[in-house]
């Protein structure tokens, strides 16, 4: 059945057909096969949180990096005069809001509240 | 193009309003767009033979480069096609990884990474009438057709041709044609008495 295919005529009909649009009958066989794909090799489960927590985590570092930089400076300044200064974070998602504090003098204390929205 | 006009039936217009709402600071569309994307890009990596844990990976890494990347995308409606040749790159670069710290496979064996893509597509197939014959014909493809028919099967008709296109595999640029992958698959199944169409 699939040695016709290297058939001179079928290279022509199959040129033919590549060229037209796609009709119901071709969507019909490609929702036989997206079924398959989905029932035999489903996307697991997990897959979508840990590409969200992933994503957050970055964004946490991301601001994380960003507090660093900025505050570098403050903390120079601060420290001859040994003034305390609180670095307060807040993320917020539809549900929660979390709030981190980073004490970084005399002993350095991180500060998590988290509280729903 | 402003957002607004953009189409939104399809999947990649859909992604592309998301997306220009998060380019535009409202960061709560991304999970819209993951949700929306990642059955695509599961398919796309699943189809160059990354193996299941891996492919999670590749998924993963994918968003966070959309992520880092996301103000280099000028056109907001290409997001689609930027995740996909952004996952299948990546799925090359693991499949490689994976072949060069492997012992070498016999000449024959091209695959080099355990494929166990095949066997549960397979046996969903064999569930029904129709799943058996489109399945036996699918098997007859090139690697090539049968991981673009698997990723096409995941998207909308009018973005058949940007899908096609991001998998490197242009499909000409008037209207969705089948080109020569789904030509190759009607043309098996016209042939097969035992594909009816309803």
């Amino acid at each position: 059945m699939t040695d016709d295919t290297n058939r001179p005529g079928h290279i022509d009909e199959l040129d033919r057909l590549a060229a037209l649009p796609i009709d119901d009958a071709d969507l019909q066989a490609l929702d036989v096969l997206r079924e398959i794909y989905e029932v035999g090799d489903p996307v697991p489960p997990s897959l979508l949180d840990r590409v969200k927590f992933a994503i957050t985590l970055d964004d946490l570092e991301a601001e994380v990096a960003r507090l660093q930089r900025e505050a570098v400076p403050e903390f120079a300044a601060a420290r001859s005069e040994d003034l305390l200064k609180a670095q307060t974070v807040t993320f917020t998602s539809d549900t929660l809001t979390t709030m981190v504090t980073i004490s970084p003098q005399p002993d350095v204390r991180i500060t998590c509240r988290a509280s729903p929205v | 193009m402003t957002p607004s006009d953009m189409p939104t039936e399809t999947l990649a217009g859909r992604a592309g309003t998301a997306f220009a709402a998060y380019q535009a600071g409202d960061r709560h569309r991304l999970a819209e767009l993951v949700e929306l994307l990642t059955p695509l890009l599961w398919h796309t990596v699943r189809a160059q033979r990354v193996g299941h844990d891996q492919a999670e990976d590749v998924v993963q890494t994918t968003w966070l480069r959309l992520v880092h990347h996301a103000d280099s995308i000028q056109d907001p409606r290409a997001v689609l096609a930027w995740l996909i040749v952004t996952s299948k790159r990546e799925s090359w670069r693991v499949v490689k990884d994976a072949r060069r710290s492997q012992p070498m496979p016999d000449a024959e064996d091209d695959a080099g990474v355990p494929d166990t893509t095949l066997e549960g597509p397979e046996s969903a197939a064999l569930a029904s009438a129709e799943g058996r014959v489109i399945w036996r014909h699918i098997e007859s493809l090139s690697e090539r057709c049968r991981s673009l028919l698997r990723v096409v099967a995941f998207s909308d008709r009018p973005d058949y041709a940007s899908v096609a296109q991001a998998l490197g595999m242009p499909v000409g640029s008037i209207g969705p044609t089948r080109g020569r992958c789904l030509a190759k698959l009607r043309l098996l199944l016209d042939a097969d008495p035992h594909w009816g169409i309803s």
